[in-house]
């Protein structure tokens, strides 16, 4: 880590204010997203007690399981959200037909027009939405499971998607909003600290010099913004949950209807805080100037979800348990290469971000004493001599960088030069970079006299290789065919499957990319009946 | 005296045997060895390659590398060692570097193109640029596969990588060394822990997970450490594969001039370098302090026993050299965890007098395969108030702690061993994850156990 993010929180510690890390926003904010908080009983793995949930910030919908052990309670809860998650996601799955591809290679494609966002107040709300939820749901409708609605497979399908999605560096569909402002601001408190949206607000909102009350004011008000309520509150709630359980065993509606309100009541209060401050985090980013390279990766968002709308123009997508070998390998060139060009972008949108560069001795930087357009040389690997601008700095301080090091102009990444030589004179250190690509005919070059400055990140913009179409024998087993293959037979002996028992097949037979329904020999279910054991079953 | 040179060849002329033998009997489509530091990995390479090329003319035998670097390396070695070999060096887009480039052989190309290279016995490449081969192959000439390659530190290699490449290869020969540095990724990689085919492990990992029965062929001795380090090393990063120095302490030595009266270093520095030329070891402790991660006086310290070394002089001999030889500066190496640092060294080393590009300044990740005379190292745990399971991971101490071929002196702060014992590991565990061996834990308690009996 670069010292200049220590210094800010350093800085915004003592004027007791967060401080901005960026000049420009760097996630796309959407219009309309929409909010999610959520509520999880304590305890359990994916047993929502209550979301609340919309589009507009002062009239949130909140739908409450009051004893999300019980089936039928919590399915009626979780189909009323996802009911709600589809009509909200459904318009983005239109696509048009569309030609692709590069010049000379391109092909028609069903492209989406746009894609969602999903906005949360926290990074533990984000998993818990597409991770725990997304995945106890999508197996649902298949096999011997717990009816549930249409509506209900679908936002399976839309959160499974989703969870994976927010693996994409740089990515703005699904958001947290504590990531999306620490990403931006630094505060005087710990990162661990910082996931506290409310204290996170607390410390952007602080006047300067106001002293810290009202950051321990914010701390103080003990408010968890899900997904598992504050222990005070957990309390509270326990005697209502058990008391409708109760009820509703009895057959007893009238009890179950005061206990409902009375944990609607508990709820409604904390969870409408953490839905204002979700609205309230977009509000701080959306007058954020956006970088430039955000329209770019929000086209890499709408193409990739583009993708998920495709499967779901056939079908319910149904989302292997486990990424097969060829799959997760894509998947991880896929990301490491967001994560390379996010980084990249980042640092050239926005001059801060560069300062960190800077500051861990990855620039060089200074006066334009000469620009030589008239150097020809012969480039390694040409056979002929071609133009080599050569452009020599005046640094006031000595180089970090390395004679030989590539570098690229902080003003336009497109041009890119190696460092030639670096000699210490009395007026300072000059440092010679001889201009290899990108300079246009010599047209895009820095002017003399300008201050300016060259970093070392390289800029790989090559395509990535295509992955196999098949596993070589080295990521094979050696009693069996390919992994990930399409033949899943012998799996229901091997896992044998019972009436009573759901037994979850636990190796390599579960990791089809796409599984067709009659695949899935492994639902989640529950455990006898749910009332005389309460738990999910995963 | 042990063998010596004469030792190292004939042994490496046996495990040469050896390899031809397991891959022509066998079934098997793999054939391993593993390694310890300088225990000859690159020797054996160009020597099975050269072995495999003559004894089938027609063969075309690729290599594989992790890096540019090392396939620069290579095939230099190979063009040097093996003057009729017909070697192809396949770059990126970014073409040779100015070494292979000047090379004198003719019989060595260097292209970027496949089809260029295809006529050459050996080709070297990087595993990157082997997979946009193979993605090639499967669109004009699908089917197409090499009889066997070798594929060089393949325990640096990823998982992934091995999955994009194998299906050009009927067999493999896998070189490595598993006590230093895992390949890593710099997006988080929880989704595929626990899985054996996980495209963030490494590539010996998933490969002999997949076949148990492959039994890697040990390479017993390493040529590189000197006694005084081979144990150490061995004990605290290798305890189920040992092996021993190649050397008796009788065959290297090492010697310091004399300490100038005056303008002459801290009284810490001479003992340091005296020790260090006496026992092969020497650790520095600063003061303890929480400090920044370009620790200035850590900084200054390594610069100054540079300087200092360089100043006085030192005359070591060795098997290669039994009548001595003056120690050059490009014949030392400053080895530490992070990037900042080395700039913050070099930044010292210029302040103190001394041209930092005469000798080498990097961090364990780059340094990895090279040998110096002597290494002056930043300890990862010094100034630190966490123990991250960065700071703590076993292959960085490995290659930082088995550079040498004479001295290796540690500079750190006092309040290390403390850390280890106060800081709690935070690292979530995931099922069906293998452990990490040796734990990085462990294996810093016994090095820092060790520095403490060199300090100075």
């Amino acid at each position: 880590m670069s010292l200049l993010p220590i210094l800010l929180a350093a800085e915004a510690a003592v004027h007791q204010q967060a401080v901005r890390r960026t000049a420009y926003r760097h996630r796309a904010i959407r219009d309309e997203p929409f909010v999610v908080v959520v509520y999880n009983l304590a305890g359990e793995a994916a047993a929502p007690l209550a979301f609340l949930y919309g589009t507009d910030p002062d009239a949130g919908k909140l739908v409450v399981a009051p004893e999300p052990r019980n089936r039928e309670v919590r399915f009626a809860c979780i189909n009323a959200f996802c009911a709600d998650l589809v009509d909200y996601i459904h318009p983005f799955l239109e696509t048009r037909e569309q030609l692709v591809g590069n010049l000379g290679h391109q092909y028609p494609l069903e492209v989406a027009l746009d894609a969602p966002q999903i906005v949360v107040p926290n990074r533990a709300t984000r998993d818990y939405l597409g991770t725990r939820l997304g995945r106890s749901l999508r197996y649902l409708g298949l096999g011997k499971t717990h009816p549930v609605p249409e509506a209900t497979q679908w936002a399976g399908a839309h959160l499974s998607w989703l969870a994976e999605h927010a693996r994409m560096p740089g990515q703005s569909v699904f958001l947290a909003a504590t990531e999306l402002l620490g990403r931006h601001f630094v505060t005087g408190q710990s990162s661990l600290e910082d996931e506290n949206l409310a204290t996170l607000l607390a410390w952007i909102r602080n006047e300067q010099g106001s002293g810290l009350g009202a950051i321990r004011r914010a701390e103080d008000q003990r408010i968890a913004f899900g997904p598992v309520p504050d222990p005070g509150l957990d309390q509270r709630l326990e005697s209502h949950v058990q008391a409708f359980g109760r009820a509703v065993r009895a057959g007893d509606e009238k009890t179950q209807a005061e206990h409902r309100r009375a944990v609607e009541d508990l709820v409604r209060e904390p969870l409408a805080v953490a839905y204002r401050a979700t609205h309230e985090a977009l509000d701080l980013m959306r007058p954020i100037p956006e970088a430039a390279s955000v329209d770019k990766r929000w086209e890499a968002d709408v193409r990739e979800w583009g993708a998920h709308a495709r499967r779901c123009s056939r079908q319910i997508p149904r989302f292997s348990r486990r990424h097969e070998a060829l799959r997760a390998a894509r998947m991880l060139e896929l990301w490491s290469r967001a994560q390379e060009d996010l980084e990249i972008e980042e640092a050239f949108d926005d001059p801060l971000v560069m300062a960190e560069f800077d500051a861990e001795g990855r620039c060089v930087s200074g006066s334009v004493l000469e620009v030589d357009d008239e150097n020809y040389e012969i480039k390694p690997g040409n056979k002929r001599r071609s133009q080599v601008p050569l452009v020599r700095l005046l640094a006031s301080t000595a180089p970090e960088l390395l004679e030989g090091d590539e570098t690229r102009w902080t003003r336009d990444r497109r041009l890119g030069g190696a460092i030639r030589r670096i000699t210490q004179t009395r007026r300072g250190w000059e440092v010679e970079i001889a201009i290899l690509d990108g300079h246009n005919r010599g047209e895009r070059l820095p002017a003399e006299r300008e201050t300016t400055a060259f970093v070392a990140l390289s800029t790989f913009g090559g395509r990535s290789p295509d992955g196999p179409d098949e596993v070589p024998w080295t990521h094979r087993l050696r009693r069996d065919e390919p992994l990930g293959g399409d033949d899943l037979s012998g799996t229901e002996e091997a896992a044998g499957v019972g009436d009573a028992e759901v037994v979850l097949a636990d190796t390599e037979d579960e990791i089809g990319p796409d599984l067709a329904p009659e695949e899935v020999v492994a639902p989640p279910g529950v455990v006898g009946r749910p009332d005389e054991i309460p738990g999910v079953l995963l | 005296m042990k063998e010596g040179r004469a030792g190292f060849e004939a042994l490496n002329l046996d495990l040469t045997r050896r390899v031809l033998e397991a891959l022509e009997s066998g079934p098997s489509p793999a054939v391993l060895a593993e390694a310890p530091p300088g225990a000859g990995k690159s020797t054996l390479t160009t020597s099975v390659a050269h072995a495999l090329a003559i004894s089938d003319k027609k063969l075309r035998i690729p290599i594989v590398t992790q890096t540019n670097e090392q396939a620069d390396d290579l095939t230099l070695s190979l063009a040097s060692k093996h003057p009729g070999l017909r070697i192809a060096r396949l770059t990126g887009a970014g073409g040779p570097s100015r070494a292979v480039a000047s090379c004198p052989s003719r019989t060595l190309v260097s292209t970027n193109k496949f089809d260029d290279a295809s006529h050459s016995q050996v080709i070297v490449a990087t595993a990157r640029k082997w997979q946009y081969v193979r993605a090639d192959r499967d669109k004009h000439q699908p089917g197409f596969q090499f009889e066997v390659a070798l594929i060089d530190e393949a325990y640096q290699m990823r998982s992934d990588m091995l999955l994009g490449i194998a299906g050009l290869y009927e067999q493999l020969f896998c070189v490595g060394d598993p006590g230093q540095l895992d390949p890593f990724t710099i997006v988080d990689d929880s989704l595929w822990k626990g899985l054996w085919y996980s495209p963030a492990r490494t590539a010996m990992g998933t490969l002999r997970a997949a076949h148990p029965e492959l039994e890697p062929i040990q390479l017993p001795t390493s040529w590189r450490l000197p006694p005084s380090a081979a144990g150490v090393v061995a004990g605290a990063f290798y305890p189920t594969a040992p092996f021993d120095a190649g050397t008796a302490a009788s065959d290297r030595s090492l010697a310091v001039g004399k300490a100038s009266r005056r303008g002459g270093a801290a009284p810490e520095v001479d003992d340091a370098l005296e020790r260090a030329a006496a026992t092969g070891w020497a650790y520095l402790e600063l003061p303890e302090r929480l400090t920044i991660r370009t620790d200035h006086e850590v900084a200054r310290m390594l610069a100054g026993l540079v300087h200092h070394l360089l100043k006085r002089g030192a005359t070591c001999s060795d098997e290669r050299s039994p009548t001595g030889r003056r120690v050059a500066a490009d014949c030392l190496a400053v080895i530490t965890a992070h990037n900042d640092q080395v700039q913050a060294v070099r930044k010292a080393l210029s302040e103190a007098g001394t041209d930092p590009d005469t000798l080498t300044v990097s961090t364990a990740n780059k340094i990895q395969g090279r040998e110096y005379d002597i290494s002056f190292v930043w300890h990862p745990l010094a100034g630190r108030r966490d123990a991250t399971a960065f700071h703590l991971e076993a292959g960085r101490m490995c290659v930082m702690l088995s550079r040498h071929r004479h001295a290796c002196i540690v500079v750190g702060r006092a309040g290390a061993s403390r850390l280890l014992a106060e800081f709690p590991d935070a690292d979530p565990t995931f099922l069906e994850e293998p452990e990490k061996f040796p734990d990085g834990w462990q294996a810093n308690h016994l090095v820092l156990q060790h520095l403490e009996r060199c300090r100075a």
